[in-house]
């Protein structure tokens, strides 16, 4: 069992509160195995019910920004939950996996291809972009973030084989043609140069 | 290194004329440096910021301390620590009673956005309609955290140390925030170019230094700020605030606004 149960109180008051953050950063960096287990520990799937996925949300940044890992048990319920909640958590979900330090490390390592990858940030990725209904929405997303990861996303939404594809291969097309991007660019999204 | 890659994705031009905007703005951060100096007399020396925090921090800032902490909330331009200058002491009293004054740490080599003038608000305007999401970010019941997200991004694409904006909060009677004044939202940056978040490290030598006798609440629906005590039914005492507040922060001493 991770430290969930007993941080669930702190995180959700940090979650809301400015002030709280702060005091739960102090008293995880007074207390290394503290900060070990919440940044970098497991999560159980028996535990997401402690936080609700606004919570998880602001948690997983949390873990993020303090050099932890992405949980793949939070990804996995995020992606479940937020595919019928609102447009600006899958906003956020997405910057989660596309802003992940570790992703775009193993993201930027394959630029020019898609394979197997261990990284959780990239699994959590491709499983997102071959599920989710609205491929569009997804690669406006992708676009909005930029980064070694998100090219990664859109390059299994134009690798699709079926029309998913060619609705966003034709949105990435005109967006390249107005706004004049260089080949480079396009060709990290798995489009002809 | 910045991990995002939005700037490449604008129009050509408007990228070009953001980062000509950003490069125009080192003499208005530079008077600001100077305008805030520890000693007024010595033009190399440190300058000063000031920030407020609640009455249950002041404890942690008469003592050493890990400095000023980076917010994360929907602030005005996103992530950041948010202070003003020494110079104008008071000005962000509504945010608590506790004034934190510390020095800027290397200021001469920040890259600054001074939202200030409007020219510069109209570039990030035209910055923000240029984003694939922005039309879903305005229209959604969720702007209010989408646009300060976007605000992140347009920090990290162009690696904006300090915005330097006016006021968009003040106390209700005006006597202690000012339109005229400037806030600052400063960046810490991760190794990939990222936001950060934690204690600062644009700080050092952050003491309790003002304190103020006046408590501020957010009127519901926190549209305004309230002063709860207005004991003189006027303003505090500004005039010599500024020389009071360096000359306390010196001397390791605590310099009192009375309500």
């Amino acid at each position: 069992m991770s430290l969930i149960p007993v941080a669930a109180a702190f995180i959700r008051q940090a979650a809301d509160d400015e002030n709280y953050a702060q005091n739960l950063h102090d008293a995880v960096h007074e207390n290394p195995p503290a900060l070990h287990g919440l940044i970098d520990g497991p999560v159980d799937e028996t535990e997401l019910g402690w936080l609700s996925p606004s919570e998880w949300l602001w948690f997983a940044r949390w873990r993020q920004d303090l050099g932890g890992t992405l949980d793949p048990q939070i990804l996995s319920h995020l992606d479940l939950v937020l595919a019928t909640a609102s447009r600006a958590s899958r906003f956020e979900f997405r910057g989660l996996i596309m802003r992940d330090p570790g992703a775009n490390l193993a993201a930027a390592g394959a630029i020019s291809r898609l394979g197997q990858y261990e990284d959780v940030g990239l699994q959590a990725a491709e499983r997102h972009a071959r599920n989710f209904p609205d491929s569009l929405e997804v690669a406006r997303d992708a676009v909005q973030y930029a980064t070694p990861a998100a090219w990664f996303t859109i390059r299994v939404l134009t690798s699709l084989d079926d029309r998913r594809a060619r609705q966003v291969r034709g949105w990435l097309e005109r967006i390249a043609a107005q706004r004049q991007l260089d080949p480079e660019v396009t060709g990290l999204w798995g489009l002809q140069s | 290194m910045a991990v995002g890659m939005g700037a490449a994705l604008l129009p050509r031009a408007l990228s070009t004329n953001i980062r000509g905007a950003i490069e125009d703005c080192r003499p208005a951060w530079s008077q600001f440096v100077s305008d805030n100096l520890e000693d007024r007399g010595s033009p190399a020396g440190p300058s000063l910021a000031v920030k407020y925090v609640p009455s249950r921090f002041a404890a942690t800032y008469r003592s050493p301390n890990p400095g000023l902490f980076i917010g994360s909330s929907n602030f005005t331009w996103g992530r950041g620590v948010y202070v003003t200058g020494v110079q104008e002491p008071l000005s962000t009293a509504i945010y608590g009673r506790i004034g934190i004054v510390a020095r800027i740490n290397d200021p001469a080599n920040w890259t600054c956005f001074d939202a200030r003038d409007p020219a510069n608000e109209a570039l990030y305007l035209q910055w923000l309609h240029a984003q694939v999401d922005y039309p879903e970010a305005v229209l959604t019941v969720h702007s209010d955290h989408w646009l300060h997200q976007l605000r992140n991004l347009f920090r990290e694409q162009f690696q904006i140390d300090v915005v330097l904006f006016h006021p968009d909060e003040a106390d209700l009677p005006g006597w202690y925030t000012r339109p005229i004044d400037t806030w600052l939202a400063v960046s810490d940056w991760t190794s990939t170019g990222l936001l950060s978040s934690g204690y600062s490290g644009r700080f050092s030598d952050a003491r309790l230094t003002i304190l103020i006798e006046d408590e501020f609440v957010a009127d519901k629906p926190a549209l305004t700020r309230s002063p709860q005590l207005a004991v003189s039914g006027k303003a505090p005492a500004s005039a010599t605030l500024p020389a009071d507040a360096r000359t306390a922060y010196a001397r390791g001493d605590v310099c009192r606004v009375e309500s």
